[in-house]
């Protein structure tokens, strides 16, 4: 885990932080000084350098930041450390969005959107990447009941030898109805994907399909890191959906 | 406040500000010197509660209740470490109180709902002071304790003949109540200080603790413990339970639950 922390950095350099700069500049072209934008983010008490980085390109201000985590320890290390920002969660954010009671509701909508999943010590057993993508549709069709142009949506996840069961994440996509939507498909790939090309592949599609479900044009960028301490692999994107309504 | 400020208190503050940062770091560095691999596996304990509070998230009382039950065995170890032993030992009392309170109310939410409004008329009425009965008796009828308590030596039932959780909860009430051997002060040793026999005693009494508080989250949530996944499971059945005893009771137990 130290090691997908430590590319957290490369990550924030060369994706999180220029994408979200456009973004700013997209959403917010006449604030100059401070684009004050509300960032909810993922994020490890060793390792919050993203929320430096959006300060300091004045992106953001502590006051309008959010951040979620999944444990009591970290909570109180990040409330200590990132005061007068909200701490949240000491539950996993991948639960937490099907509870009746989805604390951080209240704080939608937001104009950054950082679902790092690999910051939260994620349980490597199957059906994870699953979840986190059922989380991240049910965290954009919050955003859009609530936000009219357009966000910043990074998605960072783990990928290592277990299956991604595609038909499975299209079937809990579909539960979510919307009107004059066809489904998400993916009948292109695999029903269960196993070579982690076509994982990134499907998982690039389903957050296309995702924005365009809830009414959003998505340009997306990525990165891709091999982790030399496992087998696995550290993959993000960040994804600018742009309102179509 | 910084420390340009910290010169203008007034006298009596200033005097126990600068005393009390010097025993402080003193106790709590001479503590990791000696325990830190220990602390840090007491730190593993009440981390389980993020597994807890993960599984209960639909459950009021343990969405209030977890933070709280967490915080008290944290605020335990900082006490600990600071040679606060027996303010570190009351927290464990309280962290057994409240546990009890959330198995109790996940099943009462109108008895936990006027709980949390500071509305309790309703123990006016009980014979006794605690809403689950005279000898945890509420606890007691639940099916998985039952069959605990049956498969468990004389000496080792948490309710009934061994009342390990009624022992250890009067050991504890001794802190609150003050009786003269849980005294913070001694008649020569006044200022809080690292004292190695007070340590292992706090040690044994938090394992014993967060002990009882898994084995009784355990029994109180099956359908909760049947979800999590393996991992999970096993973190719970291994880093709480220390006892061996306990440990082969509960698998012979959770076997006809899991």
């Amino acid at each position: 885990m130290s090691e997908a922390l430590n590319l957290k950095d490369r990550l924030i350099k060369e994706l999180w932080l220029p994408e979200t700069i456009k973004a700013g500049d997209i959403f917010f072209p006449r604030l100059k000084k401070n684009k004050k934008m509300k960032l909810l983010t993922l994020t490890n008490d060793r390792n919050f350098q993203e929320i430096i980085e959006f300060e300091e390109n004045n992106l953001t201000e502590k006051e309008y930041i959010v951040v979620w985590t999944y444990s009591h320890i970290k909570k109180l290390r990040l409330e200590t450390e990132l005061s007068p920002a909200r701490v949240l969660g000491a539950t996993r954010y991948e639960n937490s969005t099907s509870s009746s009671s989805f604390p951080i509701c209240e704080h939608f909508p937001f104009d950054i959107v950082n679902l790092d999943f690999s910051s939260q010590d994620p349980d490597l057993e199957s059906g994870r990447i699953e979840r986190e993508i059922q989380s991240l549709e049910k965290t954009v069709r919050l955003q859009r009941e609530r936000q009219r142009t357009g966000f910043m949506l990074i998605y960072t996840t783990l990928l290592n030898s277990n299956e991604l069961n595609c038909q499975g994440i299209a079937a809990a996509s579909d539960e979510i109805h919307v009107s004059g939507w066809p489904g998400l498909g993916l009948g292109e790939f695999s029903p269960r994907i196993a070579g982690q090309m076509e994982k990134m592949a499907c998982i690039q599609t389903v957050l296309n399909r995702i924005g365009l479900k809830y009414s959003y044009d998505v340009q997306i960028e990525e990165r891709y890191y091999s982790l030399k301490e496992s087998q696995e692999h550290l993959y993000s994107i960040a994804a600018l959906l742009s309102s179509t309504r | 406040m910084s420390q340009k400020n910290f010169s203008s208190l007034p006298d009596n503050t200033k005097i126990m500000h600068e005393s009390q940062e010097k025993w402080r770091n003193k106790n709590w560095e001479e503590t990791l010197g000696e325990h830190k691999s220990g602390i840090e596996k007491l730190i593993e304990k009440i981390n389980l509660f993020d597994i807890w509070s993960n599984s209960l998230q639909d459950n009021d009382a343990a969405k209030r209740l977890i933070p709280e039950i967490f915080m008290d065995g944290y605020i335990s170890i900082h006490f600990a470490g600071y040679g606060l032993y027996k303010y570190a030992n009351i927290c464990l009392r309280s962290q057994l109180e409240t546990t009890l309170r959330l198995i109790y109310f996940s099943t009462h939410p109108v008895e936990f709902d006027w709980w949390c409004r500071g509305n309790e008329w309703y123990r006016k009425g009980l014979a006794t002071k605690d809403v689950w009965g005279e000898k945890y008796e509420y606890f007691r009828q639940l099916e998985y304790v039952k069959k605990f308590e049956k498969e468990c030596d004389r000496d080792k039932k948490l309710f009934e003949e061994g009342q390990r959780v009624n022992k250890i909860y009067h050991t504890l009430s001794k802190y609150v109540h003050t009786s003269a051997f849980s005294f913070q002060t001694k008649p020569d040793d006044f200022s809080p200080k690292y004292k190695i026999e007070e340590f292992v005693k706090w040690v044994d009494n938090f394992k014993e603790i967060q002990e009882y508080i898994n084995i009784l989250l355990i029994f109180g949530f099956p359908k909760e413990l049947e979800k999590l996944n393996s991992t999970s499971q096993e973190k719970i059945r291994e880093i709480a339970i220390e006892s061996p005893h306990y440990k082969g009771k509960l698998k012979e137990v959770l076997n006809s639950v899991l």
